[in-house]
């Protein structure tokens, strides 16, 4: 028994020390011609396989989850989550476009799922600055039977505010109290949390300027002034600046 | 009738007392526990997994099952000559093959109710209520067992259990792949149209027993996707064991 706990623990090792590579993934009409009609239960397969290849951090560049999703969503056409998980995800890993094909496709095959529609038009507002068509998505996520109605509100009135920011953060407060996926939640509360930093560090500046008439050259002179502590970690690494004419952050 | 009866019973018996059933069994039912792991790391679509999963494993399960009783069915009886004893009581061919079919078809169709009893039980558990729907899935794929059973008994009247094991996964992927051929044949010169378009329809069709992919998403299958096959189910049976029967009487028996 010792001896095949270690061998099986010099394997894993060695096994750790090769580079990785990445999977190759089949077409579905091959997956189709072998798996006796469990078509279904492949398109688990492979979603199963591109939570754990996008989850476990081994790949850098994440380059072949779009295939898994596109796979998963050929093997199942009316299997929904990847459709509305690709299209929130995707764009993060700079799949963008194929991310918004992805869930294209999901909204003419799933009709009664209003995530897809949702983070499809999440999309379109945050990573294609599309206002035209994130309000069409919006629309048909506010439509959707079974929508929860925080998301028909933020869906509805989309467009209804000037304030950029606010409106995202709505959109993503709604993603965040409706989704059950950890990752996607995980994503939300980056996302609020980021906001947030940005929204203090407004305060802040307008503070400043009650104070000295002027607004600061830097954000370190938020800190000078002893109006804030320290500038807070953005959860996405991001770096923020002043403009030193309205006193409004942005990033860098 | 009561020949038939008392041989189905025995063969019933026999199957339900395999050991080699058991170990499947076990190997089903640890796989149908299993799933409630793979529901738990899909990211909240747990139901959908176990049930696409859970269906599948019944399904690989059963023909695991079918091929391992049914390949060696009537060749175990050749093998060991008891078959001389039956037919030299007044046991026809006709009954003791029919009866053969009925006690294994009984046995398998007994595991499958088995297995979907604790898929009902894990979805229920699960939150995904009683799913009555995924019923009519079971119910066809038993219909589509008994086309595999008479095949296997075809094959085991007149080759050895590995060559008909083989024989059977080989027709299995034919069976399921067989819509490919249609299109193909639309394709393809007259000549060449004709062999596929009668392959197409000599070679069991059993995509038409496949609703694993529907009922999952609660969609209730319409008369005729239940009604058909298993009408289709009786007829190409009946051909088979008809054909199992003719290749048992031509035996020196």
């Amino acid at each position: 028994m010792a001896g095949v706990v270690s061998v099986q623990y010099l394997f894993d090792t060695q096994k750790n020390k090769l580079p990785f590579r990445e999977p190759l993934i089949l077409k579905p009409e091959i997956i189709k011609a072998a798996d006796l009609g469990l078509d279904n239960a492949a398109a688990d397969a492979a979603w199963l396989s591109a939570i754990q290849y996008f989850g476990g951090g081994e790949s850098r560049t994440s380059e072949k989850l779009p295939d898994y999703l596109f796979l998963a969503s050929d093997l199942d056409p009316k299997f929904a989550y990847p459709y509305a998980f690709g299209a929130l995800v995707l764009p993060s890993i700079k799949f963008t476009d194929e991310g918004i094909e992805l869930a294209k496709k999901g909204v003419e095959n799933v009709k009664n799922d209003w995530r897809i529609p949702y983070y499809l038009a999440t999309t379109y507002h945050l990573n294609k600055d599309d206002p035209v068509n994130a309000a069409k998505y919006f629309d048909i996520t506010a439509n959707t039977p079974g929508v929860p109605d925080g998301i028909k509100k933020v869906s509805t009135r989309y467009g209804s505010k000037s304030d950029k920011r606010e409106q995202t953060k709505q959109i993503w407060i709604g993603i965040y109290e409706t989704t059950n996926d950890e990752i996607v939640k995980e994503r939300a509360k980056n996302y609020l949390i980021h906001f947030e930093i940005m929204d203090l560090l407004d305060q802040a500046s307008k503070q400043y300027y009650k104070i000295n008439k002027k607004y600061p050259a830097e954000l370190n002179d938020l800190i000078n002034a002893r109006i804030l502590k320290a500038i807070p970690p953005d959860p996405f690494g991001l770096e923020f600046e002043l403009n030193q004419e309205d006193g409004t952050v942005s990033v860098k | 009738m009561k020949n038939i009866l008392v041989i189905a019973k025995n063969t019933f018996k026999e199957t339900v007392r395999d050991k080699i059933l058991y170990g499947i069994l076990a190997f089903a039912l640890l796989f149908l526990i299993s799933t409630t792991m793979f529901g738990s790391i899909s990211l909240g679509e747990d139901i959908k997994v176990i049930k696409d999963l859970g269906l599948a494993g019944i399904y690989i399960f059963s023909l695991i099952i079918t091929i391992f009783l049914g390949s060696s069915l009537i060749y175990k009886e050749l093998e060991k000559r008891t078959l001389y004893v039956i037919f030299s009581k007044p046991v026809s061919v006709f009954q003791f093959i029919i009866g053969k079919f009925m006690g294994l078809w009984a046995s398998i169709s007994l595991n499958i109710l088995l297995m979907t009893a604790i898929y009902l039980g894990i979805v229920a558990i699960k939150g995904g209520g009683f799913d009555y729907v995924s019923l009519f899935a079971i119910l066809l794929l038993i219909f589509e067992i008994a086309i595999l059973i008479a095949l296997t008994i075809l094959f085991s009247t007149f080759t050895t259990p590995l060559a008909g094991t083989i024989y059977t996964i080989i027709i299995l992927y034919i069976g399921h792949s067989i819509s490919i051929t249609k299109t193909f044949a639309e394709k393809s010169e007259p000549f060449v149209r004709y062999l596929l378009n009668a392959s197409y329809y000599i070679f069991p069709n059993l995509e038409k027993f496949n609703l694993r992919n529907d009922v999952v998403y609660g969609s209730l299958p319409n008369s005729a996707q239940v009604i058909y096959p298993i009408v289709y189910s009786a007829l190409f049976t009946t051909v088979l064991l008809s054909l199992a029967i003719s290749a048992l009487k031509k035996q020196d028996l």
